[in-house]
């Protein structure tokens, strides 16, 4: 093999340091990644050392059976003829799963040489490899490596270079006597055009049904029939699919591999281990996550959060304040001044504090509350607790025939529902992908906190509820739990929920940078929408709001500007545009106890953007400092609501209907269909309707003593939910032998 | 009868909000990107490869896997 054509590639299971390893012979920085579900990316690079080899480094998969987008692109690759030699990276603290798709590239036929990286990790732990041994029984070089440590690597690129001479690779494995007979068999069926050194790939890949393999061999009847012969008749003796034989095998051969070649330390329990041992039990692992994200709330809303927006609201939006002994003014006395000076009228005035700075200041106010909850779900995210809340929420998922895949775009939603709803799109079960997209938006995202905030207000003011804020959380997950075995129990989503497999990282405390670069993006965007759309949305409110047409008791009828009319009373607004469009529909909302225009209006602004649910208020109501601890301007809000109940119930329906635009549109373009974002917005607006309407009636009849016509509803909309949570699941609902698939596997 | 401090003042909020919406309609009403993507297409293809939300479950779920990122 002439030196200027060699290609090498690097293969291994996800997380093994291939990309370090990549990193470090090509002199590389770049972040490699794969994009599953659309294409999958294998970078290329040349050998920093000899320019004249090239090194591609190959998705991270964990076997070559063509399941996922990267096993098939890996396995085309190999196949190609391309890779001149494959660098098998292997995670040596992890032999076992590791050494499973070692195997099967050894089994391809190219030339493989193993790379035990992490040597340094091995060395930490006492444990002994013995190389050689390991070399034997694989058929092929086998390299200790350190790729984080730069250890070994010029002796793995000379063995590679090495072995890319010779002619293909040597595969010394064997499965049981009576398997091997079989594919003996096989492979004496294959035609001749399938080379020597990839006869016995192609026959493991015809024993287990492998449908391209069946393909690219095409067999002539008489001899597709016999190894079909020969595969059930294994099956039948084996008890067993032709498939799971194999892998079975191939576990075998690993287990008297490593017995060979693997000296293990005595077990110590790493901090991680002992961590995990309590947050991921079985019956621990949902409370304490529970706890955890009521404490994230409680610190965010109730504590530190609420003392920035409190100042915030109080100083820089309230009365002023001091700083180094000066006093400055706040930014509605600043603009009032402004103007006044210019000369501006009570129009611009009013469009300008009540209208811009009222709603724009309302929003930007509970950035300290974000701020401190985005610090902590970042921090969550980082040190790699959130992986364990993956695992554990797959454990609650799948006992309702829940894929454990969705719960990833929910934690995706807690920052913002439209990554959220995009991240379902590599799940590969089409009806768990659309279920997950219609009810990832019920986690409250960071645009529901301050909806949240003011709901807490309302409803407590300032007395010490710290439940409330972190209930409306547990709302979503309720609500996402409920919806998803109501909707699994219906035809359009009945189904086996899709398997999911993640790795569990050991505890990091996070690098200072990325922590901050989290928090950052998360707070700059709320910034950001805040001087957009929700700017923009505050002008119309106002504008909606403050003009009208005086049709009040000695009102001339004419349209205009409210406030300059003469004879205008105090509640000028009722008489508003916004008015008239919020009493049209408010009678949607009369069960749900919230019948008033301005709730209605809020609701509705609320679609544009969840942060308008406050701007509007605060536009409609002056409540700009709504955060603050003045119950006065709590109940300037609560007002507008005959009861705590239809509070409750309006922060429950505007938490759970339909999300903003943005969210819907992506909603849109991930459905794909008209009829199903209809369906997704429809599901998620009458849920939410349904919600506020028990809420609210039993809040009437428990509380308050009242029974009515939408008592009964209620309570039939009760009866019918707990119908579809707790029937049976319809029979042949989960596939084809109605059994739940293997849970998460947790490495 | 407007002053032309009215005048003035509301040509300025009029040409902002004329920004807004010319922005809303270009790039979507979501801003947030850094941990998204507005996802209307207007990203150019470098801030799509550090998208999360581009890359699907399983990419977010191997970053978790990663821990630090």
């Amino acid at each position: 093999m002439a030196a200027s054509q060699l290609h090498i590639a690097l293969a291994g299971n996800p997380n093994c340091g291939k990309t370090t390893l990549f990193n470090q012979i090509t002199g590389q920085n770049g972040y490699v990644g794969n994009w599953p579900g659309v294409t999958v990316e294998k970078k290329e690079a040349k050998l920093s050392a000899d320019k004249s080899v090239t090194i591609t480094d190959l998705p991270g998969i964990y076997s070559l059976s063509p399941y996922s987008p990267e096993e098939r692109v890996s396995r085309d690759y190999l196949m190609s003829g391309e890779p001149d030699v494959v660098v098998q990276v292997v995670d040596a603290t992890n032999l076992e799963r590791n050494l499973y798709l070692a195997l099967q590239v050894i089994e391809t036929g190219v030339p493989v040489v193993v790379a035990l990286n992490m040597a340094d990790l091995v060395e930490k732990n006492g444990d002994k490899i013995d190389t050689e041994a390991l070399s034997k029984s694989l058929g092929c070089p086998v390299v200790m490596i350190s790729a984080l440590k730069n250890r070994g690597l010029d002796n793995l690129i000379a063995e590679a270079k090495q072995a890319a001479g010779s002619a293909s690779g040597k595969m010394s494995h064997k499965f049981d006597s009576a398997i091997e007979d079989v594919l003996d068999h096989i492979e004496g069926q294959l035609p001749g055009s399938v080379p020597a050194h990839k006869r016995r790939y192609y026959a493991v890949k015809l024993f287990e049904r492998d449908a391209d393999a069946t393909k690219l061999v095409n067999l002539t009847k008489g001899a597709s029939d016999r190894v079909e012969e020969l595969i059930a008749k294994c099956e039948q003796d084996c008890d067993d699919d032709a498939e799971s034989i194999i892998t079975g095998e191939r576990y075998a051969v690993i287990a008297h591999i490593i017995d060979g070649c693997l000296k293990k330390a005595p077990a110590r329990m790493s901090t991680s281990e002992k961590i995990d041992r309590i947050v991921t039990n079985r019956i621990l692992g949902l409370p304490i996550f529970l706890l955890i994200m009521y404490v994230v709330y409680y610190l965010a809303i109730s504590t530190f959060g609420t003392a920035g927006t409190d100042w915030v609201n109080d100083n820089l939006f309230g009365e002023g304040f001091e700083l180094f002994g000066q006093s400055f003014p706040s930014v509605p006395m600043v603009a009032e001044g402004w103007l006044t000076s210019l000369g501006a009228s009570d129009l611009v005035i009013s469009l300008v504090n009540d209208g811009i700075v009222a709603g724009v200041g309302a929003v930007l106010g509970f950035i300290p509350q974000m701020f401190v909850l985005f610090i902590l779900l970042s921090f969550l995210e980082d040190c790699g607790y959130m992986a364990r809340v993956a695992f554990v929420m797959d454990r609650v998922f799948r006992r309702f025939g829940l894929s454990g895949k969705s719960f990833i775009p929910m934690l995706v939603s807690t920052g913002c529902g439209v990554p959220g709803v995009l991240a379902t799109k590599t799940i590969e079960n089409e009806k768990d992908r659309r279920m997950t997209v219609m009810t990832t938006t019920f986690i409250p995202c960071g645009a529901k906190l301050p909806i949240i905030a003011l709901l807490m207000g309302a409803l407590v003011g300032d007395a010490e509820a710290t439940w409330i804020a972190p209930l409306f959380y547990f709302l979503g997950v309720v609500a996402v739990i409920v919806s998803g075995i109501m909707l699994k129990k219906t035809k359009l989503f009945a189904g086996r929920p899709t398997p999911f497999v993640m790795e569990l990282p050991s505890y990091h405390f996070p690098s200072l940078k990325s922590w901050w670069l989290h928090i950052w993006e998360r707070v700059s965007a709320y910034v950001k929408k805040a001087f957009t759309i929700i700017f923009a949305s505050t002008i119309v409110v106002w504008f909606l709001s403050n003009f009208g047409v005086a049709s009040w008791d000695g009102g001339t009828g004419a349209f205009g500007f409210l406030p300059a009319m003469e004879g205008v009373p105090e509640e000028f607004t009722d008489y508003s545009v916004l008015a008239m469009l919020g009493g049209a529909i408010a009678w949607i909302f009369a069960p749900l106890g919230f019948s008033t225009w301005q709730a209605t209006a809020m609701s509705i602004t609320g679609l544009v953007a969840k942060e308008n649910v406050i701007a509007t208020a605060a536009s409609l109501l002056h409540i700009a400092d709504a955060g603050e601890t003045d119950p006065a301007l709590w109940q300037a809000f609560a007002a507008m609501f005959p009861s705590a109940g239809a509070i409750a119930a309006f922060g429950a329906f505007n938490l759970l209907c339909a999300p903003c635009f943005a969210a819907m549109g992506t909603i849109r373009a991930q459905m794909n269909s008209g009829k199903w974002t209809a369906i997704a917005l429809g599901y998620e607006c009458a849920f939410a309707w349904v919600v506020g309407l028990i809420i609210n009636q039993l809040y009437n009849l428990i509380v308050l003593g009242e029974f009515g016509l939408w008592t009964v509803v209620a309570f039939a909309f009760i009866a019918l939910i707990l119908f579809q949570l707790f029937r049976p699941m319809p029979k042949g609902a989960m596939g084809e032998d109605d059994g739940v698939a293997p849970a998460a596997t947790a490495a | 009868m407007l002053s032309l401090a009215d005048i003035i003042v509301l040509a300025l909020v009029a040409v902002a909000f004329v920004a807004v919406c010319v922005r809303v309609r270009r790039k979507g009403s979501c801003a947030d990107c850094a941990s998204a993507g507005v996802c209307t297409g207007h990203c150019s293809s470098s801030t799509k490869k550090s998208c999360p939300a581009m890359k699907g479950v399983d990419a977010v779920a191997q970053e978790l896997e990663q821990s630090v990122k």
